[in-house]
């Protein structure tokens, strides 16, 4: 792959004396459309940044010397410093993970973005994924990644979103959530009409949370993390005591050709623009 | 306040019966995206008068839906929005002089 001129232009120059060309290293690896690098350059890529650590410990090393030359009382500070974090880590982090799990949740959305739901599929194996888009106009282009064929098959506007806790700070990040959609409880076999059924008299709603790859040729799904942090945030503030929402993964679907769920995302808006 | 006062003070018709909750604020929006961020007990105001909606109303537990511009929803909208404890209401005039009449009648 050629080496992105543009981009290594840019970084060299970000400083205007011209120091970040000492700081900054380029490597490039083999991918397809999007994100998708190979397993033999993401070994690469990974190699790479395990690189990264000797070269950040030698510049530790030169700034306690650095110190120590300028000053016995600066190297004292950053040495004492250095010591109480060796001793006190483990306590100090401890303490932190015991703050987190005593925690009751106050969760809010975070980090929101509008963009749009694009479905695409392959005719070659009727596989079907789905990504979000924060481009101006959604992507339409079919193209050829391994041996699957993507063609574009809809989009939707929409809004992706993390969920972040109001009290401890922890962020639950959702990015393989890409939309939501309402069970309308059409056939008794499935597996999220079966999440619902338990609660049948009072007030339960199941909802499905869609992830990127519909057809889980991967086996990979939204996380269960993720899916609790949801459970407890669409929970949360309901008028009516027996009101219920239940989120579950898109995996639990019998099937997606005659799934009859509604999906919160814009229908018919992109036909606008 | 609850629905009911509001319905009565702004003129507001009723597509159902379902719920008298208590209002929390007003939001107005025609993106169902838009809608899911929305706390609880706010009462909606748009124009889509699509399921989509509905769906998304549900799931932010709003107090209820107020369709501007006399747009009425579809027969299988309101059964969905009734079992679902949503009331639904119209307006003939437009969003801004709804919002201005709501602000009147004393929600904030």
């Amino acid at each position: 792959m050629k080496r992105n001129f543009p981009i290594a232009f840019l970084l060299y120059h970000t400083v205007p004396a011209g120091t970040s060309k000492d700081r900054v290293k380029f490597a490039h690896y083999e991918c397809g459309y999007m994100m998708d690098v190979r397993k033999a350059d993401l070994i690469k890529a990974k190699g790479d940044l395990a690189g990264i650590y000797p070269l950040v410990a030698a510049a530790a090393v030169k700034k306690i010397l650095a110190a120590f030359f300028e000053g016995p009382s600066l190297f004292f500070g950053v040495a004492l410093r250095s010591f109480f974090w060796y001793i006190m880590r483990p306590e100090i982090l401890k303490m932190k993970t015991m703050a987190k799990a005593a925690c009751q949740h106050k969760w809010v959305m975070t980090n929101i973005r509008s963009g749009y739901l694009v479905i695409e599929g392959c005719f070659h194996c009727r596989n079907r994924i789905s990504f979000f888009s924060e481009e101006p106009v959604p992507p339409i282009d079919d193209y050829q990644e391994g041996e699957h064929f993507w063609s574009h098959l809809a989009d939707y506007q929409a809004s992706k979103f993390d969920i972040k806790c109001e009290r401890c700070g922890r962020e639950v990040p959702l990015k393989e959530v890409m939309a939501t959609m309402l069970c309308m409880r059409c056939n008794p076999e499935c597996g999220v009409y079966q999440a619902g059924s338990q609660d049948r008299d009072r007030k339960t709603w199941v909802y499905v949370a869609l992830c990127a790859n519909t057809s889980h040729a991967t086996g990979q799904c939204i996380t269960n993390e993720g899916l609790r942090a949801l459970n407890e945030y669409f929970n949360s503030g309901f008028q009516d005591p027996a009101k219920k929402i239940i989120v579950v993964p898109c995996d639990l679907r019998k099937s997606v050709d005659t799934c009859q769920g509604i999906v919160l995302a814009d229908v018919g808006l992109t036909e606008m623009y | 306040m609850k629905v009911s006062e509001v319905v009565a003070k702004a003129d507001l018709k009723s597509f159902n019966e379902a719920g008298d909750k208590d209002i929390k604020g007003v939001y107005i929006s025609d993106m169902v995206s838009d809608i899911i961020g929305i706390k609880e007990g706010n009462l909606l105001v748009t124009l889509q008068t699509h399921k989509n909606l509905i769906a998304a109303a549900n799931l932010v537990d709003v107090a209820a839906v107020v369709f501007s511009r006399g747009k009425t929803p579809a027969d299988d909208v309101i059964a969905l929005a009734s079992k679902a404890g949503i009331r639904l209401l119209g307006y003939d005039g437009d969003t801004w002089t709804l919002a201005k009449k709501l602000y009147e009648s004393g929600v904030r």
